[in-house]
């Protein structure tokens, strides 16, 4: 196996592994040799920052002493990984679809998916670090002795990793060999690619419910009894049963290693690069569909695509729920909603306008339907139909699916902390008038930032200001968002016979800050149309 | 020599080859023409181990493809039938890979690059990625790629696309002088002018089916007076049987 081939291949998808900061960068004239030592710094870095973030949570817990915690921890950083490293490999293999252009040049495919594999491990390695942190506190705690400590840390981290490496790759390769997998495409790596979050919002309920516990004076969680051999073998690496289980590992790694080489590896490059058959519509089809309804269909189908889906739903919708949820889970007992009076429904109303400012942003679909057109955008300029019936009909599209996933969520909240029926009424109400607003923004904004040439689709959600902006606008709006809400609730409580005059007052400014941005965006985009 | 034996290609219940025996002699300019569908870019990814072909052998100087795919591989510059690929890389990161995957030594590499960048205008474009070129652009690079090894064998599918006039000049006029080397040049084409003046040998597709293989020469000389243009769509137009060329001809007597 040539060293340069490798090296090259690995440049590559280094180069492929973060598109946005390959993007940028270029912008900045930098070459493909200092963006791949940037992005291999940036990944070291993230690795540095993870062990310390963790490991100062698991500083303040003794493991020698909680076997329980220990394997709780274990559990939920191999669960964490398990997800990265999940989404990594669907990512590298599956979506770059780039396996079928390497194929006319003369690598060998061992070369190219030993590329791939590695560049995987790499990428994860920011999330399995904290375990071998983890492996060396418990080790350190229990008084081992540091070089043992260190050697022994390592051998049962690369044990978990290989483990854990080997178990995604069964299931990544497995599910996608499966006809199921190449008859529905689209519905399973949707799917696929919503486990990892799912994990991820599961790791934080646990957490959540974590530091509950840990405040009082402390008591050992249950011991999960399939990861307690780890604990067994990084405190008492000399024992008997230690060796055992190390030996255990092994074989279970070979094994698992074995399975792969039989049964995936074979077929690894069909498995990747599957002509997928072209399922023939059941569905009878209206010989004379309207205008509106064709637009309806083109539309849905712009937004069917996994990578996208993920990517917007992750940045819009998913992080408010997840805040949201362990919030709820958080604050049940504490908050007694459905006590609350009517005067809290200017709260409500602007609680709606605030989630709606949290879940529409340049991420959203709504701010991107524009572009998903790429060519065909400058083709519908050349018809002789309507850009203002064109560009509204998107418009609805995107705002109504939006509307819709944040009437959603909000109703879920609504279902555990119970307020009154006015006040939903109210907080929706708040939600649909708002997320209306700040989408007439964002499509705006995608129209006067058109980009019809993008290749990722991430390239389109950090136009403008780019992902700091983006960031910004979510976090900014969350904390600034989460003062304006507590404040205004002060005031009515504090204030409850004013709170009519409050809440008018309130609404009066919101109403004349929504006329204003009405006209300003008829007379700055809508009316220009036509 | 190529020798392409039984070759056949199933895609799900479609058989986009159906058995495909054809002989391809070195140092001759070689062409595939057929409509779309009919198998011409199958056969040629087959060639370039992009598809696994469902049944057939394919030779390389009497070498089975699957015995030796990496050093048959090298002795191959292709160009894909659409140039999009590697979007993201830079002409220059692209051309690197291409060097890597041929082990082309630097002091060569670099010689071949500055001819081909000047032949092909692109001098000064190196540091630009693929994506922000117009589908032109990205041709001459990806042309630019295949042919850095300086291969043996060229397998072109469709290259004159989207070239402008003087860059599809320059490539023919090259490809002439590889095989006058005694190489082989292999490509696809729908420009039936460019296949009546560039080819020293045809093979004539039809709904996966090999319908005519020999040289041009005798291809003209089966039907006086007539063009390339008018024997080929006899045998693989709609009216195959002639209905088609009578009535055209009879309307231009009119």
């Amino acid at each position: 196996m040539s060293k340069n081939q490798l090296l090259a291949l690995l440049k590559v998808n280094f180069l492929y592994v973060n598109p946005q900061y390959t993007t940028s960068s270029r912008k900045k004239k930098k070459t493909g040799n200092q963006i791949v030592k940037n992005v291999v710094l940036q990944y070291l870095l993230l690795s540095v920052f993870f062990v310390f973030v963790y490991g100062l949570s698991m500083f303040t817990v003794d493991f020698s002493q909680f076997p329980g915690y220990f394997t709780y921890y274990i559990a939920l950083f191999s669960l964490m990984s398990f997800s990265q490293v999940f989404t990594s490999i669907f990512n590298i293999f599956f979506q770059s679809k780039d396996l079928a252009s390497y194929q006319p040049l003369p690598f060998n495919l061992n070369q190219i998916f030993i590329a791939k594999f590695a560049v995987v491990a790499y990428t994860t390695l920011p999330f399995l670090l904290p375990i071998l942190a983890l492996f060396f506190l418990v080790g350190w705690q229990s008084n081992i002795f540091i070089l043992i400590n260190i050697i022994v840390s390592l051998i049962a981290f690369l044990g978990l990793f290989t483990l854990l490496f080997e178990l995604c790759v069964i299931c990544v390769f497995g599910i996608t060999r499966s006809n199921f997998y190449k008859n529905n495409q689209k519905i399973v790596s949707s799917i696929l690619m919503l486990i990892p979050t799912v994990l991820v919002v599961v790791a934080v309920l646990f957490l959540n419910f974590d530091t509950g516990t840990t405040s009082a004076e402390m008591v050992d969680r249950g011991i999960i009894p399939f990861i307690y051999p780890l604990y067994a073998v990084v405190t008492n690496p000399f024992s008997l049963s230690s060796v055992l289980i190390l030996a255990a590992i092994v074989l279970l790694i070979a094994g698992l290693f074995r399975l792969i080489s039989l049964w995936i590896v074979p077929s690894l490059y069909d498995i990747t690069t599957v002509n997928h058959k072209k399922k023939r519509s059941t569905k009878k089809r209206k010989s004379h569909a309207s205008l509106k309804e064709v637009l309806i269909h083109y539309n849905r189908g712009l937004i069917n695509d996994p990578t996208l889906i993920m990517q917007s739903l992750s940045s819009t919708i998913i992080m408010p729920m997840v805040m949201i949820i362990s919030g709820v889970v958080g604050a049940q007992g504490m908050l007694k909603l459905s006590n609350l009076s009517l005067d809290y429904a200017g709260v409500f109303f602007f609680t709606g306008i605030v989630f709606s400012l949290m879940t529409v942003n340049g991420a959203s679909f709504v701010a991107n339907l524009i572009s998903l057109d790429r060519e065909n955008f400058n083709f519908i300029r050349s018809l002789p139909i309507s850009m203002k019936t064109y560009l509204s009909n998107k418009f609805w599209f995107g705002y109504l699916i939006q509307v819709g996933l944040n009437i959603l969520v909000i109703l879920l909240a609504c279902i555990f902390l119970r307020p009154p029926v006015l006040l939903i009424i109210c907080i929706l109400a708040g939600n649909i008038i708002g997320a209306f607003f700040i989408s007439q923004h964002y499509f705006y904004r995608d129209f006067r930032l058109l980009e019809l040439q993008w290749t990722n689709v991430s390239q389109l959600f950090s136009r403008g200001g780019g992902n700091f902006a983006l960031m910004f606008s979510i976090f900014g709006v969350l904390f600034g968002g989460i003062i304006l809400i507590v404040v205004y609730a002060v005031t009515i409580t504090m204030m409850g016979h004013l709170a009519l005059a409050i809440n008018l007052g309130v609404l009066a400014v919101l109403a004349l800050i929504f006329g204003l941005l009405y006209i300003f965006y008829r007379n700055k985009f809508w009316q220009k149309l036509s | 020599m190529i020798e392409v034996v039984g070759l056949k290609k199933n895609y799900g219940e479609t058989q986009a080859l159906k058995g495909v025996d054809l002989t391809i002699p070195n140092g001759k300019i070689f062409g595939f023409l057929g409509h779309n569908g009919a198998g011409k870019s199958t056969i040629i990814k087959s060639l370039v181990s992009i598809i696994e072909p469902t049944e057939g052998k394919i030779y390389f100087d009497g070498e089975e493809l699957i015995n030796n795919r990496l050093d048959i591989k090298k002795s191959i510059g292709y160009v894909p039938d659409t140039p999009d690929m590697f979007l993201q890389l830079t002409a220059e990161e692209y051309w690197d890979l291409v060097a890597a995957a041929y082990e082309i030594p630097k002091d060569v590499r670099q010689q071949r690059q500055e001819e081909l960048l000047a032949l092909f205008e692109m001098t000064g474009k190196e540091s630009d990625t693929l994506e922000g070129f117009s589908h032109g652009m990205r041709q001459k690079a990806i042309v630019i790629g295949a042919l850095l090894s300086d291969p043996d064998i060229w397998i072109l599918d469709e290259p004159l696309q989207g070239l402008d006039p003087q860059a599809a000049f320059d490539l023919k006029e090259l490809m002439k002088k590889h095989a006058e080397n005694g190489k082989t040049v292999i490509f696809s084409t729908h420009i039936l002018s460019t296949a009546e003046q560039l080819c020293d040998e045809l093979a004539i597709l039809k709904k996966g089916e090999l319908i005519y293989n020999g040289s041009v020469k005798d291809l003209l000389a089966s039907a006086e007076n007539e063009s390339l243009e008018k024997i080929y769509l006899k045998m693989t137009g709609k009216h195959s049987n002639g209905e088609l060329i009578e009535e055209l001809e009879e309307m231009e007597d009119e």
